[in-house]
């Protein structure tokens, strides 16, 4: 027989039940717009039944509530931050390449093509008729600063374009940096919840809202395992050990937290040679560097790295041919010399050449800083680059180098900042060269001698030599560095050119300009072949040389197509480039949609079924209280009034 | 599924913006009239609308400007030859009338008046310009064809002729000996006064004779007669003296010069006293007359009427020679005559427009001794380059010059064997040592090393000379021909060359004949004289003399107007021949002309079709970007109201 006030308790458990449930409810209803909320519900069960001893057996003992759980399920958390970081990728590039795509457009005032069907159509016709006239060659000088301005500004823009993509690469670093110190808190706090048997809903949920913050910007993963206790294995603590992945490498576990920082590089080391001055290496802060180049790495800053660092594949790299270097002393300074072969073809073509004047170099796995380079070309056609590294401080080699694999720089395989820089320089030594070829061997209308178009404007120092320089000259090293950039070889010669000689590979996009002499007088113009200055004024041969230059793939190729079409076959490049980012953003952005929806569908609350159970949980409430009368009464009948 | 109000709202929130998306692109594309914004929204629309535009902007070019250039050009040259044509008609009729009536000697001397005008006019539309530049110098539109004040600029003239221009002429002859005065006579130079002088004068003296000569295209040339050796009263022109130079039918090569007669390479030869080989100066006024007195062998060389005499026997050595036309690149019919000139008149053209010829730089030294051919062997010494004040010994001279901003210095005629004197360089040597600084670059070819040493020595003001022409001499020479481009691959040539309408000879043919008319007025003075003095004379023995003379003179005035008829006569042809050209001409330009609008007229339906193009490449179908923004409109109106539907009510509203 059970106790009298058996009933009451399980009108008790009725009400408490239903207190918490529309507590919870309650809870639902409030945070129905918290993003990141999960919905909670309450774990309940009949109560174990007490046995009456009784002919009917078992007496039920109300109910019992258990726990408030959060309804959510992994497998779409995972889904979710996998498109996230997918997505994240795609639109920094999307954004980042519409830029591009702006700077390269060409509105018909601005652009390439107009300026240079300006240049070829307008500028070079108007000389061709009237070579002697200063107005017509003062004009087509006005169309080539046109030209030259249009590459400066672009490869300005590209600068600003790689500075910005570099700060967003430390804001993201940065942001990891935050968000695993923040995981890293809840961890602990979960943790101590935990262990007393509840869930920490609320903090779950912070943590979760956390990491797919983070797997915007880098893909994650998580593993979370249940600690057992260890003076008996079978026997679980109620805490967690959660790990926390970014890029396949540990971000956070459980307490243990590491950093990552990013470390400027300094003005004599760089990896391109237009890369701008204080790019981000990324370090686990007193550990390895960051393998940010990674190609499985996705998110913002595998988007960011692509884009900042996308060689389209084309990285230096070779196989040292040095066994031990011996030391030499040039300029007062002790260097060691290791020589790297190499088989690409874009490291053999030197307009093709990327390669940064002063930077680092892995060499057999070993870092070295190197300050200076000189490229060669065998009677056999091997092409080396010997690099000249500074005997310092841990920067000595002593090892055999020989056969050991070396690179400046990862192979990037996107076609990012300095893809296009690349291209840019490749045209403009392409193009200065052939026009200079031309004006140089050419005579002016009196009959003097020619001057080359374009050069660089490159401050600083050459050898023992210090100050501007600004023309190109056949190089240093015997005078037979252009051959390097015609591609034109003799059987059995030796071409070799250095990093700091006045060859076109000094010249890029960014240092193009007019030479000085040429600028203050168009008259200085090579308008014809013949240098007898009693020829006339209106002798323009030199100029049509220069006009079929411009618009034959014969005589000036880029890419296969002339000079001309170097804005079709860049933008080509862009479009594709823009145009699959465009289509890849909107793919995830769909995707992540219905994930979220996904995850809403059953995380999500719903005010409806809100609603409703409020209604009929209101109900069970009032019930309940009825019920708790009832034995009110029941007792007040039995204690007051019976046998009394 | 599970659908929660959150689902619902994200999803609606999503479907008006897909539909803002869209009616933001149809609204662009309206706005903006351009079917894309930006290339990746359509890559193929985007590369095809800079080819389209450059060829829009290229065909612009061609039509509005080239072609329109190359029409006012054309317009000047003809408006400025038919001139000319003009000028050439009026003299063929002045000549007519010389030629076909008898005329009195006022006649005579009006159309003497007559064709000393036209002589002017002929060439006065040669400076012609278009926009500052004068069309019929060739490359050379800064230099005007002609003069344009007095000048006294030495010009070394080389003329390239043939057989052809072998004239034969006719010589009333009235200079005489005088053997008993023992003095030579020229009965036109009678005065009142000086009767007595020509007393010995006979009827027979006069005589009318055939002679050779080359017409230069010039007179009043440069005086070369060597006056230090018979009277010792001027200065030694020797220098001057003009070479002739062919290939005779032998295959040999001859040059006749001051110093005799060179056969290939061998030594001068003078010829004897009275068989001369050599070129001689004289003066055409000399008596005894030149005319008359030119030996078989030898050439001479009238320096104020611009002739040079030939030999009998000479001109049958010249007149035979003929260009083999098996031989493409060599002309062996060519004859070289050089010569110089320093007086040049204001309306005289000028030499380099027609000939080879060297003159003096700015600094106005002719050093004079480019005579002789430059190749990459010559030396600088030969140049007047580096050598000390007696003109001959090498001298080691620095020259400085910047190349790239920076000053450097050249060394010429170093002491590169060690012998301690300077080495005189050769001009490929100089070449080679420009370049090795950097002055001078790219010298492919070894053939080429010496012009472009002589142009950085000129450059650098070490050598002044200036030649014209180089490649004149050469067979096949180079034409001075502008073109413009007017269409893809499509080039017409503008402008017109001097020689092809302004013709020197024209004005020489009027030269000769002015010449001989006023030699016939001169005779037909001194018949006057000598009449008057006739009928003023009492004495017998005067009247003796008199008659003589007169009837010489009558004989010589006789001759003289038989050779002014038929010079008249044969100028007619002569002038018939330079209209011809001259018309020809006109037709070439006038062809030209008629190309170019056919060119121009293609032009403009090209540039219309390509405009059309471009537009339904790129710009937008307005009626079409309407309709499609309107359903754009639509959908996004649907989507709110269908959210406004959505978000309205649930389930609370309805317990």
């Amino acid at each position: 027989m059970a106790s009298t006030f058996f009933g009451l308790n399980i009108a008790g458990s009725g009400l408490r039940a239903a207190n918490a449930a529309i507590n919870t409810a309650a809870n639902n209803v409030s945070n129905a717009d918290t993003p990141g909320y999960s919905r909670q519900r309450v774990i309940q069960q009949a109560a174990d039944p007490m046995r009456a001893f009784t002919a009917y057996g078992c007496s039920g003992a109300g109910v019992q509530t258990l726990a408030v759980e959060r309804i959510r399920d992994a497998f779409y958390d995972v889904k979710y931050r996998e498109n996230e970081s997918s997505y994240g990728e795609y639109r920094v590039k999307n954004y980042y390449m519409n830029m591009v795509q702006t700077y390269f457009d060409d509105d018909g005032r601005t652009g390439f093509s107009t300026l240079y069907t300006n240049l070829k159509a307008i500028g070079t016709q108007e000389v061709l008729k009237d070579s002697g006239s200063a107005t017509a060659k003062k004009d087509f000088m006005g169309e080539v600063e046109k030209l030259v301005e249009y590459f400066t500004t672009s490869a300005k823009n590209l600068e600003k374009l790689q500075k910005d993509v570099n700060d967003e690469i430390k804001v993201n670093i940065d942001k990891i940096n935050s968000i695993s110190k923040e995981v890293q808190t809840l961890n602990k706090q979960i943790n101590v919840v935990e262990l007393t048997g509840s869930k920490a809903n609320e903090l779950r949920d912070k943590r979760d809202v956390l990491v797919d913050e983070l797997s915007k910007i880098v893909d994650v993963e998580v593993i979370e395992s249940p600690v057992y206790d260890s003076n008996n294995p079978e026997r679980e603590t109620g805490a967690t050990r959660y790990v926390l992945r970014i890029a396949g490498q540990t971000l956070v576990d459980d307490k243990k937290r590491f950093e990552l920082e990013c470390r400027a590089r300094d003005i004599n080391n760089k990896v391109n040679q237009s890369d701008i001055a204080g790019l981000y290496d990324i370090y686990w802060v007193g550990g390895d560097m960051f393998n940010a180049a990674n190609p499985r790495m996705v998110g913002e800053l595998a988007g960011l790295i692509k884009l900042r660092d996308g060689n389209n594949g084309e990285n230096f790299q070779g196989t040292s041919v040095t066994g031990t270097p011996e030391s030499v002393k040039i300029n007062d300074k002790d260097y060691q010399k290791v020589k790297i072969n190499v088989e690409a073809s874009y490291l053999k073509d030197l307009n093709k050449a990327t390669l940064a004047s002063a930077g680092t170099i892995n060499i057999g796995n070993r870092l070295y800083r190197y300050d200076g380079w000189t490229f060669e070309r065998d009677d056999k056609g091997n092409c080396s680059y010997t690099f000249m590294i500074p005997q310092e401080e841990g920067n000595r080699i002593d090892v055999d180098m020989s056969g050991k694999y070396a690179y400046t720089s990862n192979a990037v395989n996107y076609k990012g900042i300095p893809y296009y820089q690349a291209q840019m320089n490749e045209w403009v030594r392409l193009f200065a060269r052939g026009i200079n070829t031309i004006l140089q061997s050419g005579y002016t209308d009196d009959g003097k001698p020619g001057c080359q178009m374009f050069t660089y404007d490159y401050v600083g120092t050459k050898g023992n030599e210090e100050g501007r320089f600004n023309q190109v000259t056949d190089g240093d090293n015997g005078g037979n560095s252009l051959d390097l950039f015609t591609g034109k070889y003799e059987d059995g010669k030796i071409y070799s050119v250095s990093n700091g000689d006045d060859s076109y590979h000094r010249l890029t996009a960014g240092n193009l300009t007019v030479y000085d002499a040429l600028k203050a007088n168009a008259e200085l113009l090579g308008v014809k072949t013949d240098p007898n200055k009693t020829d006339g004024e209106s002798q323009y041969d030199n100029m049509k040389l220069l006009l079929d230059t411009m618009t034959s793939d014969k005589l000036l190729s880029f890419r296969g197509a002339n000079a001309g079409e170097f804005l079709t076959c860049i933008l080509g490049d862009i479009t594709l480039a823009a145009g699959s980012a465009e289509t890849f953003e909107e793919n995830y952005l769909a995707l992540e949609k219905s994930l979220a929806n996904q995850r809403l569908s059953i995380s999500g609350v719903d005010k409806d079924e809100e609603a409703l159970s409020i209604v009929h949980l209101q109900d069970s409430y009032t019930l309940a209280c009825k019920l708790i009368t009832m034995y009110t009464e029941i007792y007040d009948q039995l204690i007051l009034e019976t046998g009394v | 599924m599970r659908i929660t109000n959150k689902i619902m709202q994200n999803n609606a929130l999503s479907n008006i913006n897909l539909a803002k998306v869209t009616e933001d692109a149809r609204g662009s594309e309206l706005s903006s009239g351009k079917k894309i914004v930006r290339p990746s929204d359509d890559p193929i629309i985007a590369i095809r609308a800079l080819r389209l535009r450059s060829s829009v902007v290229e065909l612009t070019q061609y039509y509005s400007r080239n072609a329109k250039d190359a029409e006012a050009w054309l317009k000047t040259t003809e408006d400025a030859i038919q001139q000319v044509s003009d000028v050439v008609t009026a003299l063929i009729t002045q000549y007519n009338k010389g030629a076909n009536e008898y005329l009195t000697s006022e006649e005579r001397n009006i159309i003497l008046e007559q064709l000393k005008s036209l002589k002017h006019e002929v060439y006065a539309t040669g400076d012609a310009d278009y926009a500052g530049r004068y069309v019929f110098t060739g490359y050379r539109t800064e230099t005007p064809l002609m003069f344009r004040e007095d000048t006294d600029k030495t010009y070394r003239i080389t003329e390239q002729l043939m057989a052809s221009d072998l004239l034969t002429n006719t010589f009333v002859k009235t200079s005489y000996r005088d053997d008993v005065k023992n003095l030579d006579l020229d009965l036109t130079d009678l005065k009142e006064g000086s009767q007595s002088e020509y007393s010995n004068v006979n009827e027979n003296e006069i005589s009318k004779e055939t002679y050779y000569r080359i017409r230069l295209s010039y007179n009043n040339c440069d005086d070369a007669i060597d006056n230090t050796t018979a009277t010792p009263t001027g200065p030694d022109n020797s220098a001057k003296m003009p070479v002739i130079e062919f290939r005779n039918v032998n295959g040999e090569q001859i040059r006749i010069d001051g110093s005799g007669r060179k056969v290939d390479d061998a030594d001068p030869d003078p010829g004897s006293d009275t068989d001369p080989t050599a070129v001689r100066c004289v003066k055409s006024t000399a008596v005894p007359s030149p005319y008359t007195s030119v030996k078989d062998n030898e050439a001479v060389y009238l320096y104020d009427t611009g002739e040079l005499l030939l030999g009998k026997k000479l001109y049958n050595e010249m007149a035979a020679i003929v260009d083999d036309p098996l031989t493409g690149s060599v002309n062996e019919g060519e004859i070289k005559v050089s010569y110089e000139k320093t007086y040049f008149k204001d309306g005289d053209l000028r030499p380099e427009h027609y000939f080879y010829c060297e003159t003096a730089g700015k600094n106005g030294t002719f050093a004079g001794k480019l005579g002789n051919e430059v190749t990459a062997e010559t030396k600088l010494s030969d140049l007047g380059i580096g050598v000390e004040a007696d003109g001959t010994t090498p001298k080691e001279i620095e020259v400085k010059v910047i190349v790239g901003g920076k000053e450097k210095t050249v060394k010429l005629n170093g002491d590169d064997d060690g012998d301690g004197t300077a080495d005189d360089m050769t001009l490929e040597q100089a070449a080679a040592a420009f370049k090795k600084i950097g002055y001078i670059t790219d010298i492919d070819t070894t053939t080429k090393d010496f012009q472009k040493a002589l142009t950085a020595l000129t450059t650098v003001g070490l050598y002044d000379d200036i030649v014209y022409n180089q490649d004149y001499l050469k067979y096949g020479k180079a034409r001075q021909s502008i073109s413009y481009d007017v269409g893809y691959n499509q080039r017409i040539q503008v402008n017109t060359i001097a020689e092809e309408c302004f013709n020197p000879a024209i004005d020489r043919e009027v030269d000769d004949m002015i010449q001989a008319l006023e030699k016939m007025q001169k005779t037909e003075t001194v018949v006057k004289t000598l009449k008057d003095l006739m009928e003023k004379a009492t004495n017998v023995e005067d009247q003796k003399m008199l008659q003589k003379q007169l009837d010489a003179a009558n004989k010589a005035l006789t001759y003289e107007r038989q050779v002014v008829q038929n010079k008249f006569s044969g100028g007619v042809t002569a002038m018939q021949g330079f209209l011809n050209e001259v018309n020809i001409a006109v037709t070439a330009c006038g062809a030209r002309g008629s190309r170019l609008d056919l060119v121009s007229s293609r032009l403009g339906s090209q540039k219309t079709t390509f405009e059309v193009l471009k537009s339904e490449n790129e710009d937008v179908d307005l009626s079409e970007a309407v309709i499609e923004l309107t359903s754009a409109e639509m959908t996004y109106e649907a989507a709110l109201k269908a959210t406004g539907k959505i978000m309205q009510t649930n389930l609370m509203d309805f317990i």
